[in-house]
């Protein structure tokens, strides 16, 4: 039971409080607070204690929620009720509310300015400091926010006038809907009586979020997770109970039968609290969704050892003399491993761009060059790297991208910098090498930009220390999900009324950011010069006829058979289907799987083999 | 329009004069009730000068109060603030609430609750007056639901302040609420019902919440049909039920179970204590439940998955669990593994779990993981990951060697800061095992240079001493450090001086360790003004000047052995414990009598069914679990198929053992 609720803006000033039990004297607890909190950065913990006081706090975007505790209370409960009441606010202020200005994170302002409603808001959810309800979508028939009814007349107004006959409906449903008496105490407290629709239609996004990291130096799958949720939304009249049957068993029941079948594919599983837990039977759950939009539940899949990587990509970065020039270039190959008939879409390949060589920089100055028959490469400068965009491609399929990049010695980008300098000029090379990251530190100085400037110091050491380089894919993949899960079927059933439903079940699969990626070995950053080459690099930058150093380059691409494949310019490399060589090496499928799971392929339903 | 413009700090006579302005001019409500926002913001940031405004408020509450009801909460709410110190003027505004409550009482369940509420948080004498024939009314089977939840916290809330003003009535508001236990069929007012019981007796001497066995089954079944916290109340109730019967507490272990998989956190961990406390009551628990352990681990992963915060509560419970019962849990250590974006206290956290989760089986695995946090940036982030590894070293004799050779490996990069940790961890992986690893002492005593920080330096100084004839230029490092000897911190220096006087009765014919010695000695107790250290120096003094045969066995005992139990709490401890989970005393790992004064701990009470069954190491119960299931596969066949999971979960970590294997093979 909290004896009081605070919360205060980013600078631990109060905003708002609302107190439970005895008079506090709320400047000492807030000074005391902020005394335990500052000590415990750069991260405090979420329980401070001092003088027999604990402190509990939690984050909610840019404000606090804090509440001092006096005696030994139940402070999962606690905390689990404000991590609520910040879904509460932000379903409140963020999802529903529709201000002025469309602010994604609760702030200090918000908070100001509708108080009132947060003082409704705790007198609803709490009595006496005692959690009662912090269910948005019952809540929200009893503190209404007042912007909301004027945006939502304006908004019929409209309807009014385009579409008369379609708004007559809407008005009798939004009449039928808000008439309602809606009971807290009710059996089923997330769904009130009454709803009334005249389509009712059910609809099931099923979203999956992959974690692949395949490790080129281990050579195997180090990370292979799967978290995936069922959003639902509902628009079904009365009160509905639903049957969903997947094709997988959820649950694994430690009954006394039929044991040995039943393996579930799930590690976890968290349902959201419609779902009759007690009811959970091998594949199928029943549930009575509450009205709108809400997770009916989410999952999570680590044993992943018989599926197949979606995509896999073998980068190759080599560095080499050819033509008086100093050449890094970067090569790919894709290769897709689901059933031809999906697509996948939006596909993203990032590459960082490093030079392994120490003098070496790149030369911006000089254009990228790349080659591909699919999608284009660009080149960014904020993230340093690579990026082949792909709009669509489709399973089993292949695909490969060269790109060039000419280099620089580091004197000589001085040089030239300071030769732009007596001119007056500004080249490529000289903004992003000495111009921008001088500007970064100076903005570091003043206020701390830390993104902007790590970014540029990336720029200039071309590989961080000890940091894994990183080859990320993103993709969406429709109508498919990695895990093979599907709907057996959907049974929609209401007592007493009789209406025809529709049901819409849509899968996806997602992967944004780093969750996808690929670490580099050593074994694809080939350097193909000599010591001789890296030592004289700068003259030959300025003398690019010079013959005798040409010899010296094959030479040692004989002895090595590295480079042969490659010499042969821009000629595409066309290898055979499944067995790729790699210098000396060979690489096949096989190797993606992780070791010791042998004969475990036999599971159907997986869109592999 | 937002309300941010006027959240300022204002004066309260600056509002007083406007009040007064505006009050003749028509339309003056709308001004007025601007005027009251800006009274309840300036309370809202703690300004409590807009205390003597009270009695334009209580106007503005009668004037108003009736017409608008956001006036009404807000004016509410002011006086449940300040009326404690305008207890005459509070007095004006009970009839307003009591004919508020009356005219609405038929028609508007929120404002009757308003109503009562705000009543019930004024503990004027007048107040509870007209309070308690209210709440009788209401406590009434037949007024709605809502009302009647909100009644039974307000009898909490006045039950002390009435004991004194009027026993009487309050035995019949008592006798109400237990009525409504009993009869009640809305889950959720039981619930309101059982919590205010048990606030009224947690604070009482003489009252104490029981509930019989019926009574308990009943309302873990009401369990279905009540909302998310009402859930957590009743659940958290159920501890208040002493179980007769191991029949009984199996039932309900067996409903409560499902809970687990809740996706409010708050569920998850009451009905973990529900569990927990009812496996004390059934023998054997794990053959009865073999799923118990799966389902516990289930809900730990779930509870991994939530923000920051409640993930570090979680976790503080699961290290509860796994110090005292960890035969109830089958988590997976990698489950614990740190991601890179976790915040420190997490990963702390998770480092403490994977330090109590490490066994043999599993100690490749966890070193591997272990040392690369120790090649991390984050310097705080390796130092534990390093005192972590050599935690283990100290826990688990077999493996200690793997531990010591990750961390030669880690000192051989020579980075100050993993060099300053490992010779701190190394102080007790010595003395655990003497004679054992001397290399690594060889390997610190190298780099010795890069140590500055005190505590590290206090370490390695203890390490010269005590193996002083063993390290060959021991007497060059001590006599180095000697040199500086008054700069370093009172720690530092005690170490040293010891550790010179060590090195000394072991070689005693040394004669650069003489000189040493006496340099020290004199340099000790003439310039320095510590008397710990002045005192230490001359009792070595007088000792060695003794020249006592056995001068040795009291400068230089031998080491006792240590002890690793350290970590284990006491069983009293742990019992309490036991019973609060979810509670502050689970985060800090004390009895609630040490962290919280004038609280009743919570014991197991004593019953038929109470059993005493060690839960405590894992390996012993899956040697029992399948000896029981052999013995019961000859009478039932289906009854040996109720453990797959065990079995697959085993394979599954062999598994993983040959991959790590194969890994460092490779590497």
């Amino acid at each position: 039971m909290s004896s009081a609720i605070y919360i205060l803006d980013e600078g631990l000033n109060l905003l708002i409080h609302r107190e439970y039990k005895e008079e506090l004297n709320n400047d000492f607890i807030i000074e005391k607070f902020k005394e335990l909190f500052i000590e415990s950065l750069p991260v405090s913990q979420p329980i401070l204690y001092s003088d027999g006081v604990t402190y509990v706090c939690l984050r909610c975007d840019d404000v606090y929620m804090m509440s001092p505790v006096y005696e030994d209370v139940n402070v999962m409960r606690l905390m689990t009720f404000l991590n609520k009441f910040s879904h509460v606010l932000r379903s409140y202020f963020i999802e529903y509310h529709f201000l002025d200005r469309c602010s994604k994170r609760i702030d200090s302002d918000l908070i100001k300015d509708n108080y009132i409603l947060i003082y409704e808001l705790f007198d609803e959810t709490l009595d006496w400091g005692l959690p009662q309800l912090t269910e948005f979508s019952i809540l929200k028939e009893y503190v209404k926010p007042i912007e909301q009814k004027v945006v939502m007349t304006e908004k019929e107004k409209d309807n009014r006038k385009s579409d008369a006959a379609a708004s007559l409906d809407k008005q009798i449903e939004a009449d039928i809907n808000s008439s309602i008496s809606r009971a807290s105490t009710a059996m089923i407290s997330w769904r009130p009586k009454g709803i009334f629709y005249n389509k009712n239609e059910f609809f099931m996004d099923f979203d999956e979020h992959l974690k692949f990291k395949y490790n080129f130096n281990a050579k195997k799958v180090i990370v292979n997770h799967i978290s995936g949720q069922i959003l639902c939304r509902s628009f079904l009249s009365g009160m509905p109970a639903l049957k969903l049957e997947l094709n997988e068993q959820i649950e694994q029941k430690n009954d006394n039968s039929e044991l040995l079948e039943t393996r579930s594919i799930f590690t976890n599983v968290n349902y959201h609290q419609c779902v009759e837990l007690s009811a959970i039977h091998n594949s199928s759950l029943s549930f009575v969704p509450p009205d709108g939009e809400f997770k009916l539940l989410f999952y999570q899949i680590l044993q992943t050892s018989v599926l197949k990587p979606l995509i896999l990509v073998k980068p190759l970065y080599r560095i080499f003399y050819k033509e008086g020039r100093f050449i890094l270039r970067i090569k790919a190959e894709i290769l897709t491993s689901f059933k031809r008939k999906y697509s996948m879409t939006d596909i993203a390949i990032k590459f960082p761009l490093l030079v392994p060589l120490e003098p070496f920089k790149i030369d911006f100055d000089q254009p990228l060059r790349y080659k591909t028959k699919l999608g284009k490469v660009t080149h960014n400068l904020d993230s340093h790297s690579v990026t082949w965009h792909i709009a669509k491609l489709e399973g089993l399929s292949k695909g490969d991208m060269m790109c060039d990049f000419q280099l620089v010695v580091k004197p000589k980008l001085f040089e030239e910098y300071e030769e732009d300098m007596l001119h007056n000029k500004q080249s490529k090379n000289d903004l992003i090498y000495f111009d921008l990251p001088s500007e970064a530190s100076n903005l570091k100085g003043k206020s701390n930009n830390m993104a902007l400037s790590s970014a540029m110091e990336n720029v200039l050491d071309s590989r961080a220390e000890n940091k894994d380089i990183l080859v990320t894919v993103a993709f969406k993949l429709s109508a498919m999900l990695y895990s093979g899960l599907k709907v057996n079927y959907l049974q929609i059933k209401e007592p007493q009324i009789d209406f025809h439903s529709f049901s819409w079940v849509k899968y996806k699969t997602i992967c944004e950011g780093d969750d996808y990626s690929f670490v580099v070995s050593d074994d694809q950053i080939q350097v193909d010069l000599t010591e001789q080459q890296i030592a004289e690099s700068g003259n030959i930058q300025t003398s690019p006829n010079d013959n005798t150093k040409e010899p010296n380059f094959n030479e040692r691409d004989n002895d090595n058979n590295h480079g042969d494949q490659h010499n042969d310019e821009i000629a595409p490399a066309v290898q055979s289907s499944t067995v790729y060589s790699y210098g000396d090496r060979v690489i096949d499928f096989e190797e993606y799987k992780i070791e010791g799971e042998g004969a475990n392929d036999q599971a159907s339903g997986y869109p592999s083999k | 329009m937002g309300d941010s413009k006027l959240y300022t700090r204002v004066k309260a006579s600056d509002i007083l004069t406007e009040l007064n302005n505006y009050e003749k001019k028509p339309k003056s409500s709308v001004y007025r009730k601007t005027i009251l926002k800006k009274i309840i913001i300036n309370m809202s940031v703690g300004d409590n000068e807009v205390i003597m405004l009270i009695s334009q408020v209580t106007k503005i509450l009668s004037d108003l109060g009736p017409t608008d009801s956001e006036i009404k909460q807000l004016c509410y709410f002011y006086l449940t603030n300040y009326w404690r110190h305008k207890q005459e003027e509070t007095l004006h505004a009970l009839p307003f609430i009591v004919n508020d409550y009356e005219t609405n009482k038929k028609t508007s369940d929120n404002d009757t609750c308003l109503a009562i509420r705000t009543m019930a948080s004024i503990h004027i004498a007048n107040y509870l007056n007209s309070l308690v024939p209210i709440l009788e009314e209401s406590l009434q089977r037949e007024i709605s639901g809502k009302i009647r939840k909100t009644a039974a916290y307000a009898v909490a809330e006045i039950f002390n302040v009435n004991e004194k003003r009027d026993p009487e009535s309050n035995r019949r508001l008592l006798m109400l609420l237990n009525d409504m236990l009993a009869e009640e069929d809305d889950a959720s007012v039981v619930s309101a019902a059982l919590s205010a019981l048990r606030e009224i007796t947690d604070k009482s001497d003489t009252l104490k919440l029981s509930i019989d066995s019926n009574h308990a089954v009943k309302l873990a079944n009401s369990l279905t049909g009540c909302g998310e916290w009402s859930q957590v109340s009743i659940l958290s109730s159920l501890l208040s039920f002493i179980s007769q019967d191991l029949k009984t507490a199996a039932h309900l272990i067996d409903t409560v179970l499902p809970y687990l998989q809740s996706e409010n956190s708050s569920i998850v961990l009451n009905a973990l204590k529900v569990v927990v406390y009812l496996s004390h009551y059934v023998d054997n628990v794990l053959d009865v439940f073999p799923v118990l352990p799966q389902s516990i681990s289930g809900a730990v992963a779930n509870l991994l998955l939530k923000p920051a915060e409640i993930q570090f509560l979680a976790m503080r419970n699961v290290i509860l669990l796994l110090l005292d019962k960890p035969a109830l849990m089958d988590l997976d250590i990698r489950m614990f593994f740190c991601q890179y974006d976790d915040l420190l206290y997490i990963k702390d956290t998770k480092l403490e779990i994977i330090f109590l989760l490490a066994c043999q089986e599993n100690m490749d695995m966890v070193l591997a993981e272990l040392q690369e946090y120790a090649l991390e940036i984050d310097v705080q982030m390796v130092r534990k990951s390093i005192r972590a590894i050599g935690n283990l070293a100290v826990k688990i004799d077999a493996t200690s060697d793997k531990c010591v050779s990750v961390l030669a490996d880690l000192i051989s990069n020579s980075i100050p800061y993993v060099v300053e940790e490992v010779a701190i961890v190394a102080r007790d992986i010595l003395r655990k095992y003497p004679g054992k690893f001397d290399h690594l002492t060889h390997l610190l005593v190298d780099r010795v240079d890069l140590i500055t920080e005190p505590e590290s330096k206090t370490s390695i100084i203890w390490i010269l001493g005590e193996y002083s004839s063993s390290i060959s230029d021991s007497i060059y490092l001590l006599k180095k450090y000697a040199a500086n000897m008054l700069e370093e911190p009172t720690e530092t220096q005690l170490a040293l001086l010891t550790a010179i006087i060590k090195a000394h009765v072991c070689q005693p014919y040394n004669k650069e360790l003489q000189g040493l010695v006496e340099n020290t000695l004199k340099d000790v107790t003439q310039n320095t003004n510590h008397p710990d250290l002045r005192e230490r120096a001359y009792f070595y003094w007088r000792l060695l000047s003794a020249k006592l045969p056995n001068a040795i066995d009291i400068i230089k005992p031998r080491l006792l052995k240590l002890n690793t139990e350290t970590d284990a709490l006491s069983p009293d401890v742990c019992e309490e414990l036991n019973l609060c989970i979810g509670t502050l005393a689970s985060i800090y790992l004390r009895p609630v009598s040490q962290v919280f004064r004038h609280v009743k701990p919570d014991r197991l009470v004593d019953s038929p069914a109470l059993v005493h069954q060690d839960l405590k190491s894992p390996q012993v119960r899956a040697k029992v679990r399948r000896s029981t299931i052999r013995s019961r596969s000859s009478t039932t066949t289906s009854q040996q198929l109720g453990n797959p999971s065990i079995n697959r979960s085993r394979s599954s970590s062999f598994k993983l053992d040959e991959i790590v294997k194969k890994l460092s093979l490779k590497k």
